[in-house]
């Protein structure tokens, strides 16, 4: 009868274990999360929301005009920097360029900072007319002075809220008013709730 | 014959003295006991795919430059599993550019809609334009107008795409120079024009027949300074003998209104109304009013009866009742058999006693006619007709003319046919006239003397707009060698076409989506065009151009004078023409902004308009009896997809199969049973068909219900300079046509056939989802359905639902649950719903390749059953969509949990979760699911990516897609109804295919409201499910066809034995 030695049963094992944290290390390489949380590229003008949202409590709605309206918040046109930026701090470099990306009538190109994955379709007016405050999922925006992604926009994020786990006691309230410590699923978890 | 109804086993099928063949089939073929002998074929229809998806790799490089050979794939997935370990995570940056001032009205992600005009084809419906940023996405048509009251054809639904054909014009050329400025154009031309205005003014212009009366105007006042002007107006297509026949008959040339909603009796005489001729998309909607008996609940309710005579097999022919196969000319014997049977057999009509009109009807008695058109049923099918006609007077329809019937007796048939319908007392009923007549100024001669004058040197100045002679007209008429003795051709088009190539200066227009404009497309009727995109290209509107040259020419006048541009001038031609008669109590700037949003002022029909007398001199115009001994005889007829051919360059439609033979991207040679039997002729066999002195080679398609003595060929084919999609696709028959008396001829030339003996492989999709042996409809003659609607589905075993114990547990609805009831009684097979789904949905064009390998992407596909007699068979057509089974078997199979049912009863296709197994597919009865074998959506290039739909995912190589009833509208119905805090109302949510379907077949709704129309549908005896005995409990449900005759066709006996 074959017998494998004790040396050879360890060698056996260490190789083994070796082969299968390559393979786990292989995989965790070619599917990295799908996250950015943390994302916090240099801007073409260093808009601070710090600035407008916190200091000068601006409205979020002021600037992303069409959260209520649309699917999309929407980055404000240069149209709307200039409501107040045709007399507030015009000699600032910065609104220079603002002035005179409007006066040319080309665009700002913002970099992109908050983006789903292709195959979803997130609507940001039926979140905000629910009363989810913006905070909830792009953080303390009143004290960014560069904007980051505050959330992990992973699936598994927006399913712990869709199921009541991670919901704001406000909304947890609106969907069980009878209730006295209000849990349970909030909103539906389809597929076709977000994959269309 | 009921009790043969149920379907035979294979294994009875071998017995060929008990042969019974199947009651419903999908080929000729299938009426053969010895196809069910043949092993091969049994195998065939064993199997889950009809016919196998075909895997070549070989022709993979040809058809898809994404796809790999194996060794490749595997040589760089090892390559990119080595960079992906490498590189890091990020992904690329994207950036966000907004406005830079945001338009008041336009908010991101929410649709705009427009009120416009569909102006690729000469109907005028009126359209809502959806836009999404700007750019229109989809043509959906306008509840309010009065023409197509919502619905639109698949040429106006595809219509959207030729605004974004990379191959259109996109910067003015001259000819030997290329490419020029606007500026240095006009004042070309203008110096052109100066000379012709002091001197011999010989500028001729030439287009199709124009019914908008703001550019009748503009031409008009352009073409005033020159004093030998002349407008051409020119279409093969245009009713002509209609036209004309009607100033014969009752003393103006119009073109009638027909009331099809007001007739329980419709006969026509060749006439597609229901496809190709006039104006299909309301007449569709008008007779489709009669025809909803099903959905009425009542079984007693008012169905209209159709009867066609025709020569070629069209979708009104295989909507019809009844249906006669008879050789182009015979219809004109058919019409004049009626007569002679009413007035000179009945004496019926007060005009009975007229010896010259008898005299000239006894020739034509109906026996004689019956032995020469060799009816069935001899001369007592056509005395029960003219019985059936006359019990229905009032309030019957004879109709007649597509090109199929446009012989060289097209005018006397118009003639009969008035005659007939005056003495029917259809006249100013059925058929209105009252109003305004439109202004028909078209006459071929006019045309042929134009030809003559440009032969002749007579013409200084030519211009032609979005007209295509060289390529619609046989090249004996020598359009092109006649352009050539021209000085100065302008030719304005959408592209460098078969005419255009020939002109001097070549000025691109713009896309009827780009431009402003108005259409009168039936006497009180004013339809409003608006942009709905700003130019995609360096183009500039027709009206525009004319507008600048008589200004830099110097000779403006009128209107022309007083406006800026074309906007202006047809702004003020608007207020002037109709602000009186619409804008009662508003300013006029305000009634302007008030026709914009509608898109239409009209003068409602209400009553009945006066009869006419008819004028017997008309009948002069009547032939004395000639028989017809043609050994064979050519049709020529336009296709519901392509039509004349001038969108041949858009994809949907040359994928679009044909109602009838189901064959995409190429025409063909149509020949029926009895005839192919002797040429030996099968599906696919290259022909070589003669007549005249032209030749063409013609691949073959056996179509039964084909006259034995007639075979036809499809328009609209064969293009050579429309761009890389439609040319060579197909054969151009054009050269076919005649000219006789100063009329082109269509049809009833004698041909020869000679059999090649080469193949070509039509790309047809009729055998790619066959449901094994196992029947799908269900149809039912009218009077067993007034006695017992529920009928078949108590006979038909297959239909009948076996109260199956269900493993499965039952899923819980709160909400809604959506739910379909399609009416096969209604429902025409026009396949509007096929583009509009494309349009919405995003669905891939695949080519004639792929089609050929059964991979093309349609969600929702036509089939076509036809039953009865090979020669003359009946014809059922069946929307088949995903069924969104409550026990879906994609669902069971699909190891990664890719398909799966949602809280509303949809079966979702979930596509980032899809690994391509294809289980779903195998495991799908009804076969509706669509595989992605290549990235076929990169088809799509450059500004044809502006028509994706922003709200669906546009699906990528390797993953299975089906029908998601319309998932996207589903979701902002709900949202709307969310914002005013309630349930969607039941209609608010409209599919795609349901919104555009022109005789209302498809009824969508939330099924778990009792109340909703959905619900009640579902309740009624005649809506039955599809394969319900597997218990797959389907949400799409049928209501049976209902025939309206005496008794069902069988494959052996004829229709009314």
């Amino acid at each position: 009868m074959f017998r494998i030695s004790e040396r050879r049963k360890k060698i056996g094992i260490a190789l083994s274990l070796v082969a299968v944290f390559l393979v786990l290390g292989g995989v965790a390489a070619v599917f990295p999360s799908a996250s950015n949380q943390g994302y916090a590229p240099v801007q073409p003008i260093p808009f601070s929301h710090q600035l407008h949202a916190g200091t000068n409590k601006i409205a979020c709605q002021y600037c992303h005009t069409s959260v209520e309206k649309s699917r999309h918040a929407t980055v404000p046109s240069v149209g709307i920097c200039m409501n107040c930026h045709s007399i507030v701090k015009i000699d600032s470099p910065y609104i220079k360029q603002i002035r005179a990306a409007y006066a040319e009538g080309k665009p700002i190109e913002w970099i992109r900072v908050h983006e789903l994955p292709d195959h979803a379709y997130f609507p940001h007016k039926r979140h905000v007319l629910k009363g989810i405050a913006c905070e909830t999922c792009h953080g303390n925006v009143k004290e960014m002075t560069r904007i980051y992604q505050y959330a992990p926009l992973t699936m598994g994020w927006c399913m712990e809220c869709h199921r009541g786990q991670t919901t704001p006691k406000n909304i947890l309230a609106k969907v069980y008013p009878n209730m006295k410590d209000p849990h349970g699923p909030v909103a539906p978890i389809n597929c076709s709730t977000c994959h269309k | 014959m009921m009790d043969k109804t149920a379907l035979p086993t294979n294994a009875e099928k071998l017995k060929a003295s008990e042969f019974v063949p199947p009651r419903h089939w999908v080929g000729v073929e299938e009426l053969s006991s010895d196809y069910w002998a043949n092993s091969a074929n049994q195998e065939k229809r064993g199997q889950e795919f009809f016919e196998k998806p075909v895997e070549w790799l070989s022709k993979i490089d040809e058809t898809d430059k994404a796809g790999l050979a194996r060794r490749d794939f595997l040589t760089i997935m090892g390559a990119s599993m080595a960079m992906a370990s490498a590189a890091c995570a990020r992904r690329p940056v994207h950036k966000i550019i907004p406005y830079v001032i945001q338009p008041e009205h336009i908010t991101p992600g929410v649709a705009e809609y427009y009120a416009t005009t569909s102006r690729d084809c000469p109907c005028g419906c009126g359209i809502l334009a959806k836009t999404r940023e700007g750019r229109p996405i989809k043509l959906e048509g306008n509840p309010e107008h009065p023409v197509n009251s919502g619905a639109l054809c698949a040429r106006g639904q595809a219509s959207v795409l030729n605004l974004y054909d990379p191959e259109r014009l996109k910067t003015p050329i001259v000819r030997g120079k290329g490419e020029i400025t606007w500026g240095e154009l006009d004042g070309t031309i203008a110096g052109a024009l100066k000379t012709a205005a002091s001197g011999t003014g010989r500028v001729r212009m030439l287009s199709a027949p124009s019914r908008s009366p703001s550019t009748t105007r503009l031409v008009q006042e352009f073409l005033s300074p020159f004093k030998a002007g002349a407008w051409v107006q020119f279409d093969p297509m245009s009713p002509e003998a209609l036209i004309r026949a009607q100033e014969l008959s009752y003393g103006t040339a119009l073109i009638p209104d027909y009331r099809f909603d007001r007739a329980n009796y419709v006969l026509s005489l060749g006439a597609d109304f229901l496809g190709t001729w006039m104006n299909p998309v309301g007449f569709a909607k008008d007779w489709g009013k009669n025809r909803q008996i099903n959905k009425s609940g009542e079984k007693d309710a008012r169905f209209s009866k159709l009867v066609t005579f025709e020569a070629h097999f069209s979708l009104t022919g295989s909507n019809s009742d009844e249906r006669f196969a008879v050789r182009p000319g015979d219809e004109l014997k058919i019409a004049m058999a009626i007569l002679s049977e009413l007035l000179v057999t009945q004496k019926k009509s007060s005009l009975a006693g007229d010896a010259q009109i008898s005299n000239l009807l006894q020739s034509y008695s109906a026996e004689k006619v019956a032995k020469e058109v060799e009816i069935e049923g001899g001369a007592k099918t056509l005395a029960r007709l003219a019985d059936e006609l006359w019990a229905a007077r009032g309030k019957s329809l004879v109709v007649g003319g597509s090109t199929a019937s446009q012989s060289e007796t097209a005018l006397a048939l118009q003639v009969a046919i008035n005659f007939l319908n005056s003495i029917l007392g259809n006249d100013g009923v059925t058929i209105g006239h009252g109003g305004e007549p439109i202004a028909h100024a078209v006459r071929f001669s006019e045309f042929l003397k134009l030809i003559a004058d440009m032969k002749a040197g007579l013409v200084d100045v030519l211009f032609i707009y979005r007209s295509n002679p060289i390529y619609q007209l046989p090249s004996t008429l020598g359009f092109r060698e006649a352009l050539g003795k021209v000085p100065v051709v302008v030719a304005i088009a959408d592209r460098e076409d078969e005419t255009a190539k020939n002109a001097m200066y070549v000025l691109p227009d713009h896309h009827y989506l780009e431009n402003w404009g108005d259409y009168n497309p039936r006497t009180g009727v004013y339809s409003l065009q608006q942009p709905t995109i700003p130019p995609l290209h360096d183009t500039r509107a027709f009206e525009d151009t004319l507008i600048v040259l008589a200004k830099s020419s110097d000779t403006a006048r009128g209107l022309i004078a007083k406006s800026k541009d074309w906007h202006e001038f047809l702004r003020a031609n608007w207020i002037e023409s109709h602000y009186r008669a619409f804008g009662a109590g508003v300013a006029a700037d305000i009634f302007w902004e008030n026709s914009l949003r509608t898109g239409v002022v009209s003068t409602a029909v209400t009553g009945n308009d006066a009869a006419r007398t008819f004028k017997s001199a008309a009948l002069s115009e009547l032939p004395k009896y000639a028989a017809n001994d043609a050994e064979l005889s050519l049709v020529v007829y336009p296709k519901i997809s392509l039509y004349d051919g001038a969108h041949a360059n858009n994809a949907w439609l040359q994928e679009m199969p044909d109602p009838l033979s189901s064959v995409t991207w190429d025409n063909y040679l149509n020949i029926g049973t009895t005839l192919a039997q002797k040429f030996e002729i099968k599906n696919d066999d290259v022909v070589e068909l003669r007549s005249g002195d032209v030749t063409v080679r013609l691949p073959a398609n056996v179509q039964p219900g084909m006259h034995p003595n007639v075979v036809s060929v499809a328009l609209g084919y064969g293009r050579t300079a429309v761009g890389k999609v439609g040319n060579f696709a197909g054969v151009n028959v054009s050269p076919f046509l005649q000219v006789k008396n100063n009329q082109l001829v269509f049809s009833g030339q004698p041909a020869t056939l000679r059999k090649t003996g080469e193949v070509y492989q039509l790309a047809r999709t009729q055998w790619h989802t066959v449901t094994e042996n196992r029947p799908v409809i269900n149809d039912i003659t009218l009077a067993e359905y007034r006695k017992n609607p529920g009928k078949m589905m108590e006979t038909d075993p297959e239909l009948k639902m076996e109260k199956v114990p269900s493993i499965w547990s039952a899923h819980e609805y709160t909400k809604y649950r959506w739910g379909m009831s399609i009416d096969l009684s209604s429902c025409i097979g026009c396949g509007a719903c096929v583009i509009g789904c494309q349009a919405e949905n995003n669905i891939a064009i695949v080519g004639r390749d792929q089609v050929r390998a059964s991979r093309q992407m349609h969600w929702i596909k036509i089939d076509r059953y036809y039953s009865g007699p090979a020669d003359n068979p009946s014809v059922v057509f069946q929307p088949m969509i995903c069924q969104h089974c409550e026990n879906a078997p994609c669902e069971t199979v699909c190891p990664v949990l890719a398909t799966v049912h949602d809280d509303e009863g949809l079966n979702v296709q979930v596509y980032n979760r899809c690994v391509g197994t294809r289980y779903c597919q195998n495991n799908c009865p009804y076969k509706v699911r669509r595989f992605n074998f290549f990235d076929h959506w990169k088809a799509y290039e450059g500004t044809m990516n502006l028509a994706w739909n922003p709200d669906v995912t546009v699906r990528s190589r390797g993953i299975m897609e089906k029908c998601t009833f319309c998932l996207q509208r589903i979701t902002a119905g709900k949202d709307a109804a969310k914002d005013e805090g309630e349930k969607a109302k039941d209609g608010a949510i409209k599919t795609a295919c349901q919104q555009t379907c022109p005789t209302d077949a498809i009824v969508f709704g939330d099924m778990n409201d009792p109340n909703s129309r959905v619900s009640k549908l579902k309740k009624i005896e005649s809506d039955f499910r599809v394969l319900e005995n597997l218990n797959t409990k389907p949400a799409v449900s049928y209501m049976t066809k209902v025939r309206n005759r005496a008794e069902m066709a069988s494959a052996e006996g004829g229709q009314h034995a």
